[in-house]
């Protein structure tokens, strides 16, 4: 079996040579100049965590059996004698693991349903050889082995395995290791498993943690958080039943079909810190191509399900989408491929990331206008360029992939569809959590305020419940979604009001030019931003991302009156108790008869300032004739009284009329009419959902 | 008599007594506008003097809508912008079916069960007056009618809610197991396969008790029937003797009512139209749908009472008394 392996790791060597010559995109240890009419970019990544696997699938026992061999360089300054691994699939172990209870605060899992035996999964390492390590090669470091649990303390977790060498990895020193490991496949947690014959496998085998020099960065796994490793070169064999599809991460570079009638497919690719793949018999390939000017091409394949092949050409136009959007606002997307995959209904496998795959996610039915599976798609893609070329710490900084990954989908989505329509879902089976089978789209209903919008509501319900400086492993879970996503999204989309799209943008992607393939930290970012708007932001991150204020500014009260001072009032050096009502005078400033004056009023607005947060924004007067006057506040004091003399009577006022603080969480009270608006709206849905109510008594009638 | 001749009397007779299908309508109406009312100054409180007015009199931002929320609570809670559309009659009927009506909002609830209650005791005068000669009811006799079966009707109808009951159970059960047992399955349209002809068999159940209550009520009012046991027993038994007629009416019927929803769906004003004419086209193109939801119902219960009074022979003793 091994010279079988040995030949074929030789024929492959071979094939690869002969792919160098011919392939148009970068293989395993080149680096690829760019030709000047495709402008194609080079890899320089540090290549420090390179991992060589072959793995078996049996897919009846939904077991892996895997071989990998680990070469490690230390990057740092620092010297050290352990490797960290995380062992992700130990989260699912049982129900004493970190993600599980932490799943369990959310909602998600219940720890009293019954799971059954085969839902549960594990990652078990069953030797660990030292290589080419001089005096020390072909040690066991199997027995050096423990667990961590360096954030929780909990002693029942197994994601976090420190391995103990028998000498310091020197900088600039590497190490390998020759890992065998099993793994049972469990039915799908966060998005890996199994569900029928259908597999999706993510985080798979023993990864190393990041060394920062003065310690290695491995958290244990978190229900709500993600993943974070140094990137590499991955060269990685799946062996699998012949009938079944493979989608994994990089190109495929050989196919060997084995005497059991089993068939290994060999993936390569470099320069990403993760490994990802899928495999199923139902799977549709479909491929395509994604051509823009000033941009590479990229190879797109599809892997569909059967029942979504009518959509396969959305998912298609959704990547070229963000390939296009965000390579002309960020950078170029250097891989030269992507795989998209239409997780299995049911899978739970639906909207995530990994590098050159994602997965999207559809229905059988889904009518286009609700968003479905373009806005997914476009945002699992978009996390090509936050989280696989940026490899920023998802377990701290979540924000810093989701957060710019889910402005820039917002943004992509607006250039490239039409505004989104509501859908509602009907026919959802009791006491299941199956979601609706019929989608209806609701028209009359659409964030008319501005795109942005739509993460306001999420972002709003837990907009205090904690800094977005805290480590995102330690959120409260649940609250990811709000802080990481929404948040994030929503301060950039202020910032670009407040900064212009001309200066945001560029700072955006000098940031992504600077640190792929490399670990930026939220300071890195704000720098970014920071430079290239030449001033000092500080005020501002110190607010949306080291404090937990919410901001709120509204219109607390208006008024509009004839000008008059009433009371004592001096005249001819005597003082006289007097109501003197002011007028403007005629053109040339004199008084003149009435017929020339007009009345001057008096309007004042009191704005408030609700929040915590705060934030320089304008006041918009306008007056019934039409005039309107705008005053500049700084917003740091609670309120403000703003006091002008018209010839005309205010008709309204508003704080932040052009929607640049798009925190905050109150729009609805940023403005005030002077006069009371009839009642018009609320008869109107009222009116509407009386009758759902009267339909709704009707029904009880029926049924009695 | 035929399903055919059945049906045609039915909706004849319900055409004919529109007189209580109004009243029942404006029964409904007022069950109901104290909540709309309480809606609307919610509504209108919430938008206060802001310029949200001008953006809602036209199509609805979902932004102040999903702000609304956040701060709403009680009955105020129950808004939710498919029922503000014409898809209201769908959330309805995905209530039931979900087994989320009881849970959502128990004052909802409770008028729900109120107004069931006034159905119960009006149903006694409706079907008097449908197996009488069926002109146009008086309104003594009507209601003397009501009264007269009211405590009947209600010990069938708490009968009934006990059935209905035991279904919801039965259902809460079956769709999870369906649920579990195509945990391995890969292919939507298996999945909803199943759960179709388990909806399908639920409705049935549904079906068969509400049509056999119908057959009670008729046989009580019809046989004079004093034990709600035996015209239970009695409305079962034509349900099971006569299945075709009498499950084929209310599927008729019921076809008639899903054609009446999607009429409505399309007919309405769309809910992005502003201005006054707009309101009032929708709320009175809703009140007609409602309306002649009612005539539909009452034309069921006429269909039913020619059915059973044809088969047990009561209609030609009534025509020769004639």
């Amino acid at each position: 079996m091994k010279l079988v392996l040995r030949m074929a790791r030789q024929l492959g060597v071979g094939l690869c040579l002969v792919w160098c010559c011919v392939a148009p995109g970068p293989v395993f240890g080149q680096e690829v100049e760019a030709s000047p009419e495709l402008q194609r970019p080079s890899f320089p990544s540090l290549r420090n965590a390179n991992y060589t696997i072959e793995v078996r699938l049996d897919p009846d026992e939904k077991i892996l059996e895997g071989r990998q061999t680990v070469v490690w360089r230390n990057t740092q300054s620092a010297a050290t004698d352990e490797l960290w691994f995380h062992l992700y699939w130990n989260g699912w172990r049982n129900s004493r693991s970190t993600w599980m209870l932490e799943d369990q605060i959310r909602g998600r899992s219940s720890l009293d349903s019954e799971e059954e035996a085969e839902d549960w999964g594990y990652l078990e390492v069953d030797s660990i050889l030292l290589l080419s390590a001089g005096e020390f090669a072909g040690a066991d470091l199997e027995p050096t082995t423990r667990f961590a649990a360096p954030d929780d303390g909990n002693p029942d977790d197994r994601t976090v395995m420190v391995v103990s060498l028998p000498f310091s990895v020197a900088p600039d020193e590497e190490v390998s290791l020759e890992l065998t490991w099993r793994a049972k496949v469990p039915r799908t947690f966060a998005r890996t498993g199994f569900r029928g014959n259908y597999f999706f496998i993510a985080h798979w085998f023993p990864k190393l943690g990041v060394f920062e020099g003065d310690g290695w960065n491995c958290h244990q796994y978190h229900s709500g958080t993600e993943y974070f490793s140094d990137y590499g070169v991955y060269d990685v064999s799946i062996t699998l039943p012949s009938d079944y599809v493979l989608g994994a991460t990089g190109r495929l570079v050989d196919s060997l079909d084995n005497s059991d009638g089993s068939v290994t497919h060999r993936h390569v690719q470099e320069d990403v810190h993760s490994f990802t793949w899928t495999t199923s018999p139902d799977y549709l390939v479909l491929t395509d191509r994604f051509e823009h000017e000033g941009l590479p091409s990229v190879d797109l394949r599809l892997l569909i399900q059967p029942e979504h092949a009518g959509q396969a050409e959305r998912h298609f136009h959704a990547t070229k989408a963000a390939l296009q959007y965000y390579g002309t606002w960020y950078g170029p997307y250097p891989y030269g491929h992507v795989t998209v995959v239409d997780p299995a209904y049911g899978s739970g496998a639906g909207g995530m990331e990994y590098p050159t795959l994602f997965t999207a996610g559809s229905r059988l039915f889904n009518p286009f206008g609700g968003g479905s599976p373009e806005g997914v798609t476009i945002h699992e893609a978009g996390h090509q360029f936050w989280y696989a070329l940026v490899g920023n710490n998802e377990f701290e900084d979540a924000w810093l992939d989701e957060g710019l990954n889910t402005f820039s989908t917002t943004r992509t989505y607006d250039q490239a569809y039409p505004p989104k329509k509501p859908v509602r879902r009907y026919f959802t089976p009791p006491g299941t959590e199956l979601r609706g089978f019929f989608p209806l789209l609701l028209e009359g209903f659409g964030y008319t305020g501005g795109i942005f919008d739509e993460r306001l509501g999420g972002y709003r319900e837990l907009a205090t419940i904690d800094r977005q400086s805290t480590p995102s492993y330690l959120y409260y879970p649940s609250a990811g979604g709000a802080l990481s996503y929404s948040k994030t999204a929503l301060w950039l989309a202020t910032l670009e009001r407040y900064l212009g799209w001309d200066v945001l943008q560029p700072a955006m992607s000098n940031f992504f030019h600077e640190w792929k393939y490399r670990h930026p930290g939220p300071d890195d970012f704000f720098d970014a931003i920071s430079q290239e708007a030449g001033r000092d932001l500080s005020w501002f991150f110190e607010q949306v991302y080291h404090s937990s204020e919410e901001f709120d500014y509204g219109v607390l009260t208006v008024s509009s009156r004839p000008a008059a001072v009433e009371g004592w009032i001096s005249e001819e050096g005597e003082l006289t108790m007097a109501t003197v009502v002011a007028e403007e005078d005629g053109e040339d400033g004199s008084s003149t008869d009435d017929s020339d004056s007009e009345t001057l009023y008096r309007s004042e607005v009191v704005v408030r300032r609700f929040g915590g947060g705060v934030f320089p924004v304008e006041v918009l007067m306008v007056f019934e004739d039409g005039e309107e006057v705008r005053y500049r506040w700084d917003g740091r004091d609670r309120w403000k009284r703003i006091v002008v003399e018209q010839t005309s009577k205010l008709a309204y006022a508003v704080v932040d009329p052009d929607r640049v603080l798009l925190l905050d969480v109150r729009p609805s009270n940023n403005s005030l009419m002077l006069e009371a608006p009839d009642r018009t709206p609320a008869i109107k849905w009222s009116a509407r959902w009386l009758i759902w109510l009267q339909d709704l008594l009707t029904n009880f009638a029926y049924f009695g | 008599m035929s399903l055919l001749n059945a049906l045609r009397g039915g909706l004849a007779m319900g055409l004919k007594s529109w007189r209580i299908a109004a009243l029942l309508w404006l029964m409904g109406l007022l069950f109901a506008l104290p909540a709309a009312i309480f809606i609307e100054e919610a509504v209108h409180e919430y938008i206060g003097s802001s310029l949200a007015h001008e953006s809602l009199r036209g199509p609805m931002d979902l932004a102040w809508y999903e702000e609304f929320k956040a701060e709403a609570g009680g009955v105020s809670s129950m808004v939710t912008i498919s029922r503000l559309s014409p898809a209201a009659v769908l959330d309805n009927l995905e209530l039931w079916f979900s087994g989320a009506l009881f849970k959502e909002n128990a004052g909802v609830a409770a008028l729900g069960i109120l107004f069931a209650l006034l159905w119960t005791l009006m149903s006694g005068g409706v079907l008097a007056h449908l197996t009488t000669s069926g002109d146009q009811p008086d309104s003594d006799s009507f209601l003397v009618s009501s009264s007269r079966y009211f405590l009947r009707f209600l010990r069938l109808a708490i009968a009934a809610g006990l059935a209905y009951y035991l279904i919801y159970r039965f259902s809460q059960w079956l769709f999870p197991e369906i649920e579990r047992a195509t945990r391995d399955v890969t292919v939507e349209r298996t999945v909803l396969l199943y759960n179709l002809v388990a909806a399908a068999f639920v409705l049935f159940l549904l079906v068969v008790v509400k049509v056999s209550v119908d057959y009670a009520k008729i046989s009580t009012v019809v046989e004079e029937r004093r034990s709600m046991v035996l015209a239970a027993l009695r409305g079962a038994q034509f349900v099971v003797t006569h299945p075709v007629r009498a499950l084929g009416i209310y599927v008729v019927m019921g076809v008639l009512g899903l054609l009446l929803a999607i009429v409505y769906y399309f007919a309405t004003p769309g809910v992005g139209g502003e201005g006054s004419a707009f309101i009032v086209l929708a709320l009175v193109v809703g009140q007609v749908y409602l309306l002649v939801r009612w005539v539909l119902r009452i034309s069921l219960l006429g269909a039913e009472s020619l059915l059973y009074r044809s088969v047990q022979g009561y209609l030609r003793r009534d025509s020769s008394r004639l």
